[in-house]
Formats: structure tokens, sequence, C-alpha cells
């Protein structure tokens, strides 16, 4: 019982973070600051969602795959963020950026 | 027995695997080309000795399994398609440039595999899939014309893929409601309603893109233009009548539709007018032969409306003569455009490399430097405009009496005016060949024999076999629904 | 509650498939594309058929958007789109579409209503005695083993096609990105691994579980594009031995079927003792293929490295059967 309502907890905090990160990307004006949100929020709202699935107690070996899947999606997220912001990014010292 | 249903299918895709990897092309090539010559002869013997041939790979019987059944019909088109196929690439082995590059070897046997599959499919999944090979190998081949091919290619590939999908839905509704994929369990389980129609019409529909059923041809004239020129008598010889294959066998099971009877009849004959005019008005040579391949397969969809009362099992004994009747006749006149268009389409590829242009206005004094070829072009085109004893004119002749047997005069005046818009355009393309040659001094590359003569054998047997095709129509009738 | 979700989840699908159609540059609708690609996965999640979910992840959304992705990048961007007249030519096939889509839904609601057997195959098949114990891949490879053959053969027929495009029917002409940045290579360098073991898996686990050739064949290509990205083509072949290895998947298909028809007598029948160990070895071969075949289909996307020859051997000849350029 007790153990639902803290997945409930969990879940729903994982899920606004996401949203903020979804808002964050239609709002801000700039390639930089979305990826700030999308990588950041939506990683940290996965990983709460991930913590409120474990906490149900489906076993080790579940509960090591959930957090390698998170560790994976940190990963990829960190990636793509470097990877896009230093695409968009203007060399340095030659002004306003895009 | 199982052997000379998937032989036909399995050797090809052998000769394709070994065609991709390996330096024999030619050899490899020629070789299944002549066995596939040799399977088809062995089913149709098979077939008009047993009756259907029948079989199931994996030991599975159906409805678990895969169902294989080769019918009369299947057996004749394969033969159709292995003495085509046998003819084009002699033709390719002759002239290298005709064929595309050493890539044409491995689709072209991928297609004929696919080919065959579709023919042997007594299971409507299978089915799909084969319609996909040769659909895949097909748009291969079209694409290797060069640069102004890619994008129709690109345009038929997409139309087409449309169309399977549209078969694809249609397969899917027949295994929602009857429970099973193998046609002939289907066949009694699907009563008439809407179910039925919305089946076939999304199957005629997903068919009639393949088969150029108009208003769905658009991409054809631009395909085969672009083609190189062994590659068009497959599209027409072998994708064209598969997917028409597939489509009477359909109907053939489920029984039909009259009001999607109705509006195949417009269709059709709009096709047959509208592809003659349109086959008049070309000033392009290949363009002129895809929009009659458009009228001919007006022409042979007009055969669902016509043979409906055969399907019907309560129709009155002078409707369900006349059916029949029809039936044979859109039959054999299916065969007799393989050869002949296959042979016109070789014959057009080979008369634009002497002419060095492809305007039909271009083609002045080929008469003089190509005569064979010339030759083969009036033939071809003369069994495909339905002149005696060719098996054109045996297949138009039975479809003209059914139709009166029936009382279809709307199908008889369809017929006689598309037989005259396909004589005016043969006679339009001799007419410019026979004129003098405008430059005789010039110095001009001959065409070599291999490049002469399977053409010209095909033309030969589409209008040799309208003599004593009695043996035919025995084919054709073995397992077909209206038979009995 | 999830009827509510379920209808949320079929909402955003036809959404994110009237945008990708509707959007004004192919850029956003590539990426359109991936998206109503990842909701697919979850409606199959839904409808209880997790093998197809992971086909459809790895291959329909994953290989495919991979390749229109290749299509798309290092284009000129065209001239100003005709924002007006590109919607009006995509709301046609989208009322047919609509169109179709009501009359399925009619035909199926009676089908349901009128009680045909729609569940006896999937039944039948989960009752019947394979080499396997999973039930999808005893119907791949043990009772329609033909049809799956026929699909191998139209992969490998399309992927030889657009290889054709290329010179001498091969990648090797091919200009690979070679991204250097640490970033990227050091996840390379994390993450190919872990997708190599993923696909041994898949491979091995098929036979009792969700997972099968065509997963871990799609997985094998993206491994080997993630290595090409960088530059390498340790995993995909490019050169001379790129053609075998596309078609080793259908010649091993047809090895089977040659060898068990002279063998055990009848085409594509497996038998108890050694047919789990024919079908492990039929899907190794398959991966093998699969993976060739979906990075060759998405690296020949990109241009061949100009020469200074144009054309290729095909159109080399006098060419007597072009169109005489007017």
């Amino acid at each position: 019982m007790l153990l639902d309502a803290l997945t409930v907890v969990l879940v729903t905090a994982g899920c606004l973070f996401v949203t903020a990160g979804t808002v964050g990307l239609l709002r801000f004006p700039d390639l930089s600051q979305r990826l700030h949100a999308l990588t950041k929020a939506d990683t940290l709202g996965l990983g709460l969602v991930v913590l409120g699935l474990v906490v149900q107690g489906p076993g080790w070996a579940v509960a090591a795959k959930l957090g390698l899947l998170w560790l994976l999606a940190l990963l990829a997220s960190a990636t793509n963020g470097a990877l896009l912001a230093r695409g968009a990014a203007p060399p340095p010292g030659t002004g306003s950026g895009p | 027995m199982a052997d000379l249903l998937l032989l036909p299918v399995l050797l090809p895709l052998a000769g394709a695997v070994a065609t991709a990897v390996l330096p024999w092309r030619r050899t490899v090539g020629l070789t299944v080309a002549a066995a596939q010559l040799g399977f088809a002869v062995a089913a149709v013997v098979a077939v008009l000795r047993d009756g259907p041939l029948r079989g199931s790979p994996g030991g599975w019987e159906p409805p678990l399994g895969i169902a294989l059944r080769l019918d009369g019909l299947g057996a004749a088109v394969g033969l159709l398609a292995a003495v085509v196929v046998l003819a084009v690439l002699g033709h390719a082995v002759a002239r290298p440039a005709a064929a595309g590059g050493p890539s044409a070897w491995p689709l072209t046997l991928v297609t004929v595999a696919g080919l065959q599959a579709v023919l042997v499919s007594g299971d409507l999944f299978t089915t799909y899939v084969a319609l996909e090979l040769m659909t895949v190998g097909a748009v291969g081949l079209v694409a290797l014309g060069g640069r102004r091919a890619l994008a129709p290619a690109l345009r038929y590939l997409c139309v087409a893929v449309l169309g399977s999908f549209a078969f694809l839905v249609a397969v899917a509704l027949v295994h929602a409601r009857t429970g099973t994929l193998t046609l002939e369990l289907a066949a009694g389980a699907l009563p008439p309603g809407p179910a039925l129609g919305t089946v076939l019409a999304l199957a005629t529909v997903g068919l009639g893109v393949k088969a150029v059923l108009a208003p769905l041809h658009a991409w054809l004239p631009d395909a085969h233009a672009a083609a190189p020129t062994t590659v068009s008598p497959l599209l027409s010889a072998l994708v064209v009548k598969g997917s028409l294959v597939v489509l009477v066998r359909l109907w053939s099971a489920l029984g039909g539709h009259a009001g999607l009877a109705v509006v195949l009849a417009v269709l059709g004959s709009g096709a047959v007018l509208w592809g003659g005019v349109l086959a008049l008005r070309q000033d392009r040579l290949k363009r002129l032969v895809a929009y009659s391949t458009v009228a001919q397969v007006g022409y042979l969809v007009l055969l669902l409306p016509l043979a409906l009362p055969a399907l019907d099992p309560a129709a009155p004994d002078g409707a369900r003569t006349g059916a029949l009747l029809a039936w044979e006749g859109a039959l054999l006149l299916l065969l007799a455009h393989g050869l002949a268009k296959a042979a016109l389409f070789l014959a057009a590829g080979t008369l634009v490399g002497v002419a060095g242009g492809d305007r039909v206005a271009d083609l002045a004094g080929t008469a003089t430097r190509a005569p064979m070829v010339v030759l083969t072009f009036g033939v071809a085109g003369a069994c495909l405009a339905g002149l005696p004893p060719s098996l054109g004119f045996t297949g138009k002749w039975r479809m003209l009496e059914g139709a009166v047997t029936s009382g279809a005069w709307w199908a008889v005046a369809v017929l006689l005016v598309g037989g005259l818009l396909t004589a005016s355009a043969t006679a339009r393309v001799l007419g410019v060949a026979l004129r003098p040659d405008p430059d005789p001094a010039a110095a001009r590359r001959g065409v070599p024999a291999g490049a002469r003569w399977p053409a010209l054998t095909l033309a030969v047997l589409a209008v040799g076999t309208g003599v004593g095709s009695a043996w035919l129509v025995d084919l054709l009738l073995v397992g077909a629904v209206p038979a009995g | 509650m999830t009827a509510l979700l379920d209808v949320l989840l079929a909402a955003a699908v036809l959404v994110a498939a009237v945008a990708t159609l509707l959007a004004p540059r192919a850029g956003s609708g590539v990426l359109l594309f991936l998206v109503l690609g990842l909701l697919l996965v979850l409606v199959w999640a839904r409808l209880g058929a997790p093998d197809v979910a992971l086909a459809e992840a790895a291959i329909a959304s994953g290989a495919t958007g991979a390749l229109l992705v290749s299509a798309v990048t290092g284009r000129r961007p065209p001239a100003e789109p005709d924002r007006a007249r590109r919607s009006w030519a995509a709301l046609l096939p989208l009322g047919a579409a609509a169109a179709a889509g009501a009359l399925l839904g009619g035909v199926l609601v009676r089908a349901r209503r009128d009680g045909a057997g729609p569940g006896r195959l999937g039944d039948l098949a989960r009752e019947a005695d394979g080499v396997v114990s999973h039930p999808v891949t005893t119907v791949l490879l043990d009772l329609r083993a033909l049809d799956t053959l026929l699909e191998i053969a139209v992969l490998t027929a399309a992927v030889l096609a657009a290889l054709a495009l290329h010179r001498d029917g091969t990648l090797a002409a091919v200009a690979l990105p070679a991204d250097t940045r640490p970033v990227l290579r050091g996840f390379v360098h994390l993450a190919v691994p872990l997708v190599l073991l993923l696909v041994g898996w898949f491979l091995v686990a098929g036979s009792s579980r969700p997972g099968g050739a065509f997963q871990a064949g799609a997985l094998l290509a993206g491994a080997a594009l993630l290595l090409a990205l960088t530059g390498r083509r340790d995993l995909v072949p490019t050169g001379r031995w790129l053609p075998p290895a596309v078609v080793v998947g259908l010649a091993g298909f047809l090895a089977l079927a040659g060898g068990t028809r002279l063998l055990a007598g009848t085409w594509l029948a497996l038998a108890p003792p050694w047919g789990a160990a024919a079908v492990l070895a039929l899907e190794a071969v398959l991966v093998v293929a699969i993976g060739a075949g979906l990075a060759a289909l998405v690296l020949a996307a990109r241009p061949d490295r100009r020469v200074a020859a144009p054309t290729p051997p095909a159109d080399a000849a006098p060419a007597p059967d072009r169109q005489a350029p007017r």
C-alpha cells in the first residue's frame, strides 16, 4: 500500500519533470537553452520513473536492467546534447550566435 | 509433387545469388532460363494429365501451413514467362547495351522467381510477398535505365507499394472474417455482403495498380520510356500478367461482385478507347507501345464483368455459356498479349538503336536497314490487332462470341473499335519505317543475329499458336472455377 | 482508465502522421516520421505484440529513419517551399486514407460482432508442435518458412537494386562522414560493444522469447552505421565483399531448403533433433545478411565521390537505346 503510494508519487514527479522539459523545448528561444531543458529535465524525469518502478519490488535482475536503461538514456542524451550544441555554436571570437 | 511447384521459384533465386557474386553471369542466367522452360513444360504436361498440382512446404498442412496450388492458368502463364525470359536473355547476351549492366541479371532472376511464386501460391499472404518480390525486382530493373529512369522508377515504387498495401489490407480482412489465409478454404466462407465488396474493391485497386488498369496506369509510359530495352518485355509479360492472374483467381474464388463488375466494365472499356487514342497520338515509339499495353489490359479486365455469370451457380445456361466463352477468350488474349508485346518491345528497342532516336519520325528508312526487326514489329502488331490466324485473333473471336451470346453488345463495340485503334497505331509505325531512307549513304551499324531472332521467334509464336489452340483452352480450364 | 490512454495514443498517432505529410521541409518531415515510429512502437506494445514492437523500433523507424535522414541531409536546401500547394496536394491522399480507414473500421466491427474466427490461426500456431518454443519464431521459420524466404529475397533484391545505382555495384566510392569529435568517438566506443552484445542476445533469445533474426540484424546495422559515422568501415564491408555479405542470408535459406529436400524428403521441413540448431544457424546467417543489407541501404543513399569520367559503364557503349537528348 505504502509502496504503491510511493510509486505513484515518484512516477508523477517524473512525468512532471518530463513535461517541464517539453515546455522548455517549445518555449525557449535558443538551441542551447532548449538543450539544457531537454537533457537535464528529461533525464531526471526518466530516473524518477525508473525509481518508482523499482520500488514495486520486481527483483534485482529487472531493477538492474531498468537502471542500465537509465544510464544508457543518460549517455545518449549527454552525447546528443554535446554534439548538437557544438554543431550550433559559432567558433569562439566571431560575434553573435545563431 | 511439390518439386515442380517449388523448383521454379527457388532455382531463379539461387541463380540471382550466383549472378550477384560470381562473374559468369550470362552462363548462369541462360542456364536458369533454359531450366525454367523445362520446368514449365513439365508443369503443363502434369497439369493437363492430373489436374491442379498441390503441395505444402515444411510438411505442415493448411490452414496452418502454406498451400501451394498450380492450376491451368498458372501453368500457361508460367510457360509464357519462361519463353519470354529465354528470348529476352538471349537478346541481352547479343546486345549487352540493351540490358542495363551486370546488375540486370540478378534482378531479372529475382523478378522471375517472384512471378513463379505468384503462380504457384494458393495462400493469400504468400501471394502478397511474391507480388512484392516481383515489384522490387521490376523497380530495380527500371532504375537501371540511367539518371532519367530514376524519377519514373521511384514513382512506380511508391504507387506499387500503395497497391500492395491495399492488397494486404484485403488479405487481412479475409483473415479477420474467415480465420484462414488459404484461398480455397476462404472461398466458401465469405458470404456476399459489404465485407466481400470491400475485400474485392481493395484487392482490385491494389492489383489494378500493378496490372496497369486505367486510371491507375500513369506510371507505365514514363517507366517504359526510360527503362532499358530488355526490361520492358519483362514488365509487360511478367509483372502485369502476374497481377492479372491473381485478380482473376481472387474474383473466381470469392464469387465476384455485381456492382464492382459494372465499374470494371466502364474502366476497361475506357482503357481500351483511351489507351488506343493516346497510342495514336504519341510521337515517341516506346510510349506508343506502352499506351497500347494500357489498351490491351482494358480488354483483359473486361473478362471480369463478362464472365461473372459463369461464377454464379444460379445463372441461366445461356448466360453461362457466353460467360465461359468470354473467360476462355480473355485468357487466350492474355497469353497472346504477353508474347506479342514482348516481341514488340524488343523490336522497338532495337529500332530505336538502329534509328538513333526514339521518335516515330526517326524510324524512316529502317525497313531497309533492319528488315527483320520491322517484320517482327509488323507481325506482333498484327497479333495484337487480332488478325487471323494469330492467337490474338482466336482470343478476340472467342470474346466476341461470348459477348454476343450473353447479349453484351457494349463489349462487342469496344472490342471492334479497340482492334481498329491498335491496327492503326501499328500501321502508322510501319508506314514510317517503310519510307525510303533519308540518308542512304551514311554508315550504319547492323543488328546482330542474336538480337533479331528472339524477337521474331516470339512474334511467330504469337501468330502460330493461334492454329490448333484447343490444347491451350483445355489447359486454361483445368482447375478454373467457371469450368465446374 | 487505460481506454483513455489508448484513445490518446491513437489520436497522437494520427496527428503525427498528418503532421509528417504536411511538414513544410523534408527535414522536419523526417523528424516527425521518427516520432510517428516511436508512437507506433507504443501501439504495438499496447496490442500485446512485443516482437512486432521490437521490429518496428529497429527496422521500420530505426533503419528507415536513418535512411531518410541520410538521404535528406547534405542536399542543398530547395527554394522556398510553396506551402499552400503542398498542403493541398497532401489532402487528397489524406482524404482517401480517411475514407478507407472508416470503411475498414466498419467492416472489422461487423466481423467482430458476427464472431467470425479471427483467433483460430493464432491459437493453432501456439499449440503447434514446432522445433522452437516461441510461437512467433515457429510461425516465421517453421510453419511459414517459405514466406520468410521470399521476404529475405525481397530485402536482398532491394539492396542489390540500391547497389546497382553506384559504381561497380559496391559502396567503395561512397564518401563516409569522418566525424572525429571526441564526444562522438567516446560514445561509439561505449555503445558499439553494448549493441553487439544485444545482437548476440536477440539472436539466441529468439527461440524462446521475443527477439529473432530481424531485430538482431537491424541492431547490427545500427552498430555498423555508428562506426561508419566515425569513418570506420569495420563492421560494414563496402568493397568487393559487400554483395556476398548481402546475399549470404538468401543463400543460407536456399541451402536449408535444398538440404531438407534432399535429406528429409520435404522442402523446408524441420524435425526435432536437429531442427532447433538449424533454426539458430539460419538466424545467425540472416543476422549477418540483414545487418549488412540495412547498413548498405543507408549508406547507399549518399552520393558517390566525384570523379573525372562521368557515366558508369552501362551507358558508356554508344547507347543506341537511350533517347536522344532533345
